[in-house]
């Protein structure tokens, strides 16, 4: 039977090896914030140049529609993405004002302030998004399926519709999950922190 | 060399083990721990100015490695401790292997911040370090640590007799 003063001794007698540790210094970049930070940005990249994409083959590629309201449907899209670009540019000015010499509390308060606006905005605005994107769709649709004439276009509509909102109303409520879970830990963290 | 260079190594020298064991307990894996190392130094590095001096270096460079590894959690899951990793780095390879290894299982059973403060006060800083690093208060670290001392001891003895 160990008491603590033991395991104390445990513990002074067998400290980590860092030797490799030095000469690793600059090999890799490793910076937890730029990781996160990266993902947004990455993120923000692609949905960039799906914006570029979607504007050039709406209005600049001299492709024409059939509808009119196709090019509305593009417009949409690209609005939406713009909004979505702008949000996760706005998250890594955000985590680029964390600051990591500040006390865990402190920081661990910048974090949840972080993840609540994430969560705000996931579930307030996101729906509207969600909606958004849907209608858009919704006015491409005739777009795609006026190349086939035998098509029945009703049922050919509505079962795109569902197939569109579930897959975003799943991705959106997987990716508030996430956020919920993230929230959760760090609020748990700073309650042990501030209950002492 | 300069001055900040000599300072800064020194500090290296002396906390760079303490600072891996921390986030070894935190994060259960070595390589981890050894990026979270890292990580913490190069930020202590980039930041250097912007210490002003109302701590200790120790419990600034503290802060920097807990909020890295707070930072950790969030993007990856905890993962199951592996011995094997452990028997890999450690200074002495004898028989005391074997109760590091416990130590280290029993320490993966705590709250994650509890895991923190017990590898701080294992590594010899005071309350009032603790408190400062944490940024809460004095009082609060020693009943804290009280309770998590009582617990550790019992996770590790029972870890002990299987």
């Amino acid at each position: 039977m160990k008491k603590f003063d033991d395991l104390k001794s445990i513990w002074s007698e067998n400290q980590l090896n860092t030797n490799d540790l030095a000469h690793s210094f600059g090999n890799k970049k490793i910076n937890s914030l730029a990781v996160i930070k990266q993902q947004y940005i990455l993120s923000a990249i692609g949905l960039f140049g799906t914006t570029v994409f979607i504007l050039w083959f709406g209005f600049l590629s001299g492709k024409n529609f059939k509808f009119d309201i196709s090019y509305t449907a593009l417009g949409i899209l690209a609005v939406c993405l713009v909004i979505i670009v702008s949000i996760n540019l706005y998250n890594v000015f955000l985590i680029s004002k964390l600051d990591e010499t500040l006390a865990p509390k402190e920081y661990l308060k910048h974090w949840l302030n972080f993840y609540k606006k994430r969560l705000r905005f996931f579930r307030l605005y996101a729906p509207i998004l969600l909606i958004t994107f849907c209608i858009s769709f919704a006015l491409y649709i005739p777009e795609i399926l006026g190349y086939y004439p035998n098509t029945d276009y009703k049922i050919g509509f509505i079962f795109f519709m569902i197939l569109i909102f579930f897959a975003s109303y799943l991705m959106g409520k997987s990716a508030t999950r996430e956020e919920k879970i993230k929230l959760n830990e760090l609020n748990d963290t700073f309650q042990l922190l501030s209950n002492g | 060399m300069d001055n900040i260079s000599e300072e800064f190594s020194s500090i290296y020298l002396e906390y760079s083990s303490k600072i891996k064991s921390l986030c070894f307990g935190y994060t259960n894996s070595i390589h981890e721990a050894d990026d979270l190392t890292q990580e913490t130094f190069l930020s202590a590095w980039k930041h250097w100015d912007k210490f002003n001096g109302q701590s200790s270096r120790t419990t600034w460079i503290y802060r920097i490695a807990i909020n890295k590894c707070l930072t950790y959690i969030k993007k990856n899951e905890s993962k199951a401790i592996d011995i094997k990793e452990i028997e890999k780095v450690l200074a002495n390879n004898d028989e005391k292997n074997e109760n590091i290894n416990l130590l280290y299982k029993a320490i993966n059973k705590l709250e994650n911040i509890d895991r923190l403060i017990i590898t701080m006060f294992l590594d010899e800083l005071s309350y009032k370090q603790i408190a400062e690093v944490l940024g809460i208060r004095e009082n609060s670290v020693a009943v804290r640590i009280h309770r998590i001392k009582l617990k550790l001891t019992e996770i590790f003895n029972n870890y002990e007799k299987i």
